[in-house]
């Protein structure tokens, strides 16, 4: 069980802010400055966690690292954000594989019900089997 | 995805090469477009033309006019002969001379007075140098006075019909060029506003991305300031936790407005329509290429109409071509060969349409952000057409790059998505 978040975002301060946030909500984050930095962490799938990535990278960007895992048929769930959001990009990003998509700027609010969504149709992908989903989505529940 | 490869050009197409100055003529042709022949009143003037030569645009009214002088000046130089003539007793004198005069004045009537007064005085003095010489005396006095009449008569036809002619083509030439004028007017001005659109929706594009990054991270310390504050109790707390609050919605809605901005400007853009990327081309070239005259520019065309047909916003392809092709113009300002070649390609289900010339180069500094906002090498360049290029292309389904030639230059490339043809 876990309520970490891992957090990928090439601009330092939209990355620590966010960061910043999330811990204040109550969840462990974990950053990257790059999409390769997060995968090459990564020994294995890291089921039980939620995955926020920002689009707009300069070497692989967030919708190319989410083909890539879910090529890889990994199931975590991801949240993909960007500033530059039309609806054709936030139909793009759930086409490749996103479970929410969020715009810049977000509120509190945004971000809370994202990660909601996320955690919620991330039990849709494993059909029942998120587990450690739903302790992130009670989490988020519990955050006022 | 489009995978970038080069083709040699003119390996299937014959490639049409055009000297500079046919490319300025080709240019102002494709200016002039064939509305102008159509026009009534200039089809029932170009048909006065005897000589066959309906002009094109732009052309200097050279040879069917000098022949019209030269016959103009032989045929007063025998009428102004016979009026000579006409006052010499001996060879049928005066008798002959009422209706000449009579023809003279209906002439001078027809055809303006002035300039039948000048030619017919220069023309005496080549009487008594050349036509007295020869001894017409021995000609019979009917045929003197025959050829007297029939050469008014042509002098005077002659001279009505250059006057014609010359007001017809000057009037013709005044019609085209300002309809020229118009439509290039028109057409700048159409480009103008739509550059003047794409930057702002570049600018706005920019903006928000750039000052989102920023105002989300404001939001986001406000915000988990504010949390953090609801652990703690204290005189005023309370507020200062609902101030934090207020500020990051703030810090939302300023990047709400910038969104606001971009999505009004991008509204503008939407219109597609089928489209011939031959034609659109063209249309750029002439406008691209106004004013590169003397800079020995050589361009070569090799456009493939098999795979011509695209949907997409014709000023915005428009203004792709223009961007590329002007770079590509002042790329080549300082290079000794000024070759440009402009070619389309079918790869996959894409067009790719290829601006090679053999200028600079690309600035490897410059290289990994050539087609973000605000890089430029021009000393007088805001450095924005490329990354509008960039977004012009991409929101129309393509990509843009571009790739070093080895012999030097560079070519410029990007792709558009190909229209289904229905007899495919």
């Amino acid at each position: 069980m876990t309520d970490r978040i891992h957090l990928i975002d090439d601009d330092d301060p939209a990355r620590e802010s966010l960061a910043f946030l999330l811990t204040t909500m109550g969840f462990r984050v974990l950053q990257y400055p790059s999409a390769e930095q997060f995968l090459s962490a990564q020994t294995d799938e890291p089921t039980e966690d939620l995955l926020i990535s920002d689009i707009r990278m300069p070497s692989m960007d967030g919708m190319e690292l989410t083909r890539l895992l879910r090529e890889r048929q990994w199931s975590v769930p991801v949240l993909l954000i960007s500033g530059h959001a039309d609806s054709r990009l936030a139909q793009a990003a759930i086409d490749a594989g996103a479970s929410a998509f969020l715009e810049k700027p977000y509120t509190e609010i945004g971000v809370k019900d994202a990660i909601e969504n996320v955690v919620r149709r991330g039990d849709q992908v494993l059909h029942g089997s998120g587990a450690p989903q739903r302790r992130i989505a009670m989490l988020v529940n519990s955050v006022p | 995805m489009i995978v970038p490869g080069h083709r040699e050009l003119g390996d299937n197409n014959a490639p049409v090469e055009l000297s500079h100055r046919e490319t300025i003529r080709f240019a102002e042709e494709v200016a002039v477009p064939p509305v102008v022949a159509q026009h009534p009143a200039i089809a029932a003037r170009g048909s006065l033309h005897i000589f066959g030569g309906s002009r094109s645009p732009g052309q200097k009214p050279s040879l069917p006019n000098s022949v019209l002088r030269y016959a103009l000046a032989l045929g007063t130089v025998m009428l102004a002969s016979f009026v000579r003539l006409g006052f010499e007793p001996e060879l049928g004198g005066i008798p002959g001379f009422p209706f000449f005069l009579l023809a003279l004045v209906v002439s001078a009537g027809l055809a303006g007075f002035g300039p039948m007064l000048i030619s017919m005085i220069a023309s005496l003095f080549v009487f008594e140098l050349v036509i007295l010489p020869m001894h017409p005396l021995s000609w019979p006095e009917h045929a003197v006075q025959l050829l007297m009449y029939l050469s008014t008569a042509a002098g005077i036809l002659l001279f009505r019909y250059l006057l014609d002619v010359e007001r017809q083509a000057t009037a013709r030439e005044a019609l085209e060029r300002e309809q020229n004028a118009a439509k290039l007017r028109e057409r700048d001005a159409e480009l103008i506003h739509m550059a003047r659109l794409s930057a702002l929706g570049e600018m706005a594009s920019s903006l928000a991305h750039e000052l989102n990054q920023p105002l989300s991270a404001t939001s986001n310390y406000l915000n988990g300031a504010a949390r953090i504050l609801e652990a703690v109790d204290g005189p005023g707390v309370a507020t200062a936790r609902e101030a934090l609050h207020r500020a990051a919605e703030q810090a939302v809605r300023a990047g709400t407005i910038i969104h606001r901005m971009r999505d009004f400007v991008s509204r503008h853009e939407a219109v597609r329509e089928p489209l011939d990327l031959g034609k659109t081309i063209e249309e750029a070239s002439a406008i691209a290429f106004v004013g590169a005259k003397e800079r020995g520019l050589r361009v070569t065309y090799s456009i493939d109409p098999s795979c011509s047909q695209v949907v997409a916003g014709r000023v915005q392809i428009q203004q792709v071509l223009l961007n590329l092709l002007r770079n590509a113009v002042d790329a080549m300002e300082q290079s000794p060969r000024r070759e440009l070649t402009v070619s389309t390609a079918p790869i996959g289900d894409f067009v790719v349409v290829t601006i090679a010339d053999t200028g600079t180069g690309i600035d490897p500094q410059i290289a990994p952000r050539l087609f973000q906002p605000f890089a430029t090498t021009k000393p007088a360049g805001v450095g924005i057409g490329l990354s509008i290029s960039r977004r012009i292309v991409e929101a129309h389904g393509g990509k843009i790059w571009v790739e070093t030639r080895q012999e030097g230059g560079s070519t410029f490339k990007f792709s558009l998505p190909r229209e289904a043809r229905s007899d495919e």
